[in-house]
This record gives structure tokens, C-alpha cells and sequence, in this order.
């Protein structure tokens, strides 16, 4: 960073940190793969060949995070991300998957592409994409009044397969819960492109959004969206200053 | 190639639109039956339930394992993909690894009661018996307001899918552990 009061994220500081976080996620995501038991196999492990592709993407994921190796290790992931996509026929985990891809390729057009100009516009891709991912899925709730009503939240805890235990199906029984938490995650996705005019709200944005996707973990087991989403979250705080200085000259 | 490319564009093009509406929920249920004779359906001797049903609850301690370390709640969103995909394809091609994923699953899972319990509250081996799967899905009833139908939670419950019967022998046996089948959830 350039001087401990502006916070402002430079290019290349912006850059290490994505390496670090999306090092993190997949190294979270694969060693579920390697080390857990919860495939249709004799073992309850992945077939081997394809453990083999997990243990790579765990190593390419520590060697990211170290900061070695950093070009080549993510081609190699994003290279196996795709070979995934084709063996699930789409994303494993929905939209986490989607969202460590999109990064992997946005980091690796940064780290490969001639000159600067170029690294920054895939870069400044991956900010626009996260802040339209909050947007859309916030303007999808409030255009549906079962989400306004807080009846479409209670639809997701009454019978969606997402609940973690049978006793959070309790809470569908709550409206007025449902309805100011369905208005809580409305309001945060609409007004989450507002942030970007400081910094101090920015960062406020973005740990509002971390613990809204750790909630989402803890009730509806959507754990890979923890690193997922936060491993964009560099390329929008380095993005946002040019924001803002494209506004303040206006 | 191809194929690669139209699973790759959503992922440089997403559209992020997440829960726009709640649509009815799958469930895979499973039954084994006894090996028929002349292709009709054997008689049950494991009546249809549903496949890795939820656990009551979950502890914190698990809970916040499971923030960093999820393999089976991620496998078991994984099965609802592809029940969607077999809801939406019905035994068409593009469903042919959804259906044999979800077949894998329900025959390690009866595999397993066969090999620690001796057989399925019978005596009986994987060469005898053959398993079926079907999709349910789940939606509200009527408005919500408890007069639309629906069973005792409000619910409403319809059969979408079910695939053929198969062999259990098919499938290698898994080697015998101390778990129960329905112990799915205690092994993270």
C-alpha cells in the first residue's frame, strides 16, 4: 500500500494479495477433494488420477500464497479448473467455482498480457464483475415481492436443500425475521456500488460482505464462497481509487 | 471443445443472479428390492427413503470445521445439481454422469448397510438385491396460508424421476467400517 493513511492499494500490491486469497481458496477447495471421504468410491476418496489433479491444484494454491512460481502456478489451476468444469459438466460448487475461475483468469491475463494497459483493463474486469455481482443479485430480490415479503427467504429455510440441519427449517416460521433480514441483504447488494466513492466505506463494504458470506456458510453450507468472493475483493479496492478519481474530476 | 467453451462463457460472462426465485427443491429418495425374475420389479425389502437426510442439528464446533473443511455437505450440493440436471433432462444424454453419479452414491450407501450389517434387515448379499433411485420435488403449497394442500408442514411432494433398477453387484463392495449408512454426516 502507498502510505499507511490514504489506502489506497497500488496495481501490483493489489495483484499479490488476489495471488494470496485465491491461493487460499484453492488450496481450501481442493484438499476437500484429497483428503476428504464423501465420493461414491470403495474408499470414499477421489480416483486416483483425479486426486492427482486436486494434490496439484493444493500445491499450485501453497505456491501462490508464498508468492513462487505465481505465473505459472496459475495457469496450471486455472488449466485443471477447466478440466474440472468438463468433468462435472459445469461448476462444482455453483457460483464459488465460477467466481475462483473468473478470478484465475482475470489474474492470469494481469500476469501475462504485454504492458500495463492491458493488465490493468482484465484486472479492472474482475472489480466491475464483483461489484455486479452484489448489484444483479441484489435488484433480482427487489423486483420479486416473495423477497420483499421475506417469503422467498422463508422458502429457502422451509424447504430448499441448502439448510444445514432440519432445526433451521424452524426459522421459516419467523416473518417478521425473514422479512428485515430479506430487506438487510437487499439493501446491502443494491447500495454495495455506493461504497465505492471512500475508502473507509469501501473497506466497510467489504467486511460487511465477508460476514455475510461466512453467515451464508454457516447456515446453508456454502463455505467456498468465503475465499471466493474475497479473492476479487483486491482488484475492486485498487480499482476503486481510479473510480474515484475519475469522479472527482468530473 | 466446444463443449468447454459453452461451460467457460458463463464464467466470463455471469449473469449473478442468485435465488431470483426460489424454484421447488429435489430430493433423491432410494429403495432396494429383491433381484425380479422375467424383468418385472422385485419386492422391497428397504422402502423408499431419502439419501443423506439432513442432520438435526449441527453442533458449533462442527459448524465452524466446517467453515474451512466441507467435503460432504459440498458433495451432497453437488447431488443436487445433478438432480436438477436429471429433472430437467430426464434420461436424455446430457443427464447419462448425473444419474450414474447420484446411482454411485446410493449403491456405496447400501453397500456399506450390506457389508456391516450382513444385509438390509435380511438375509441377504448384493448378489441378490437391486436398488432404484426417484427425485422428489419439494415446493410450497397453494399461497402458504395453510389452505392450499400440502402435507402437515404446508409442504407439496411430487415424484419427477425415477431410474431404472440396477444390480447392487455391479458396483465393487466397499471394504467393512464401523459406521452406519445414515452415519454420513458424523464422518467429516
Amino acid at each position: 500500500m502507498e502510505g499507511t493513511l490514504s489506502f489506497v492499494l497500488t496495481f501490483a500490491g493489489a495483484l499479490r494479495l488476489t495471488e494470496v486469497l485465491v491461493g487460499l481458496a484453492l488450496v481450501q477447495q481442493s484438499a476437500e477433494h484429497v483428503f476428504g471421504r464423501a465420493c461414491p468410491t470403495a474408499t470414499g476418496g477421489e480416483p486416483t488420477r483425479w486426486r492427482a489433479v486436486f494434490a496439484l491444484r493444493v500445491l499450485a494454491g501453497v505456491l501462490m500464497v508464498f508468492g513462487l512460481l505465481v505465473g505459472v502456478t496459475t495457469v496450471v489451476a486455472l488449466a485443471t479448473g477447466l478440466a474440472l468444469l468438463a468433468r462435472h459438466d459445469g461448476p462444482y460448487n455453483g457460483g464459488a467455482d465460477r467466481m475462483t475461475l473468473l478470478v484465475l483468469t482475470c489474474l492470469a491475463l494481469a500476469q501475462w498480457l504485454p504492458g500495463d494497459r492491458w493488465a490493468m483493463l482484465a484486472f479492472g474486469y474482475l472489480a466491475v464483475q464483483l461489484v455486479i455481482s452484489y448489484f444483479m443479485s441484489g435488484w433480482v430480490k427487489l423486483v420479486n415481492p416473495d423477497w420483499r415479503s421475506g417469503r422467498a427467504l422463508g422458502d429457502v429455510f422451509g424447504f430448499s436443500a441448502y439448510p444445514v440441519s432440519e432445526a433451521l427449517r424452524a426459522l421459516s416460521q419467523r416473518p417478521v425475521t425473514l422479512r428485515l433480514a430479506s430487506w438487510g441483504v437487499i439493501g446491502f447488494e443494491l447500495a454495495f456500488p455506493l461504497a465505492l466513492f471512500t475508502v473507509p466505506t469501501l473497506l466497510g463494504a467489504l467486511a460487511i460482505a465477508c460476514v455475510f458470506h461466512t453467515a451464508n456458510a454457516l447456515v446453508f453450507g456454502l463455505n467456498r464462497f468465503v475465499l471466493a468472493w474475497a479473492s476479487a475483493f483486491p482488484a475492486l479496492w485498487w480499482f476503486s481509487a481510479d473510480l474515484r478519481n475519475i469522479f472527482s474530476s468530473l | 471443445m466446444f463443449r468447454l467453451i459453452h461451460l467457460f462463457l458463463p464464467v466470463l460472462f455471469p449473469s449473478w443472479r442468485f435465488f431470483a426465485v426460489i424454484e421447488p427443491s429435489p430430493r433423491i429418495e432410494f429403495c432396494v428390492r429383491r433381484a425380479g425374475v422375467g424383468g418385472e420389479l422385485g419386492d422391497l425389502v428397504l422402502p423408499w427413503r431419502e439419501l443423506y437426510p439432513r442432520p438435526a442439528r449441527v453442533g458449533v464446533g462442527q459448524a465452524l470445521t466446517r467453515l474451512v473443511f466441507n467435503p460432504h455437505v459440498n458433495e451432497r450440493l453437488f447431488l443436487v445439481t445433478c438432480a436438477e440436471r436429471l429433472v430437467e433432462h430426464g434420461d436424455a444424454r446430457p443427464a447419462a454422469c448425473a444419474r450414474a453419479h447420484i446411482a454411485a452414491h446410493v449403491s456405496n450407501v447400501v453397500g456399506e448397510a450390506v457389508a456391516t450389517r450382513g444385509g438390509v434387515g435380511v438375509c441377504d448379499g448384493p448378489d441378490s438385491l437391486t436398488a432404484q433411485f426417484r427425485i422428489v420435488l419439494v415446493d410450497r403449497a397453494g399461497d402458504g396460508d395453510g389452505d392450499g394442500g400440502g402435507d402437515a408442514d404446508g409442504l407439496i411432494r411430487q415424484e419427477v424421476y425415477r431410474s431404472p433398477d440396477w444390480p447392487l453387484a455391479s458396483f465393487p463392495a466397499p471394504p467393512t467400517r464401523n459406521l452406519p449408512w445414515d452415519g454420513f454426516w458424523e464422518r467429516v
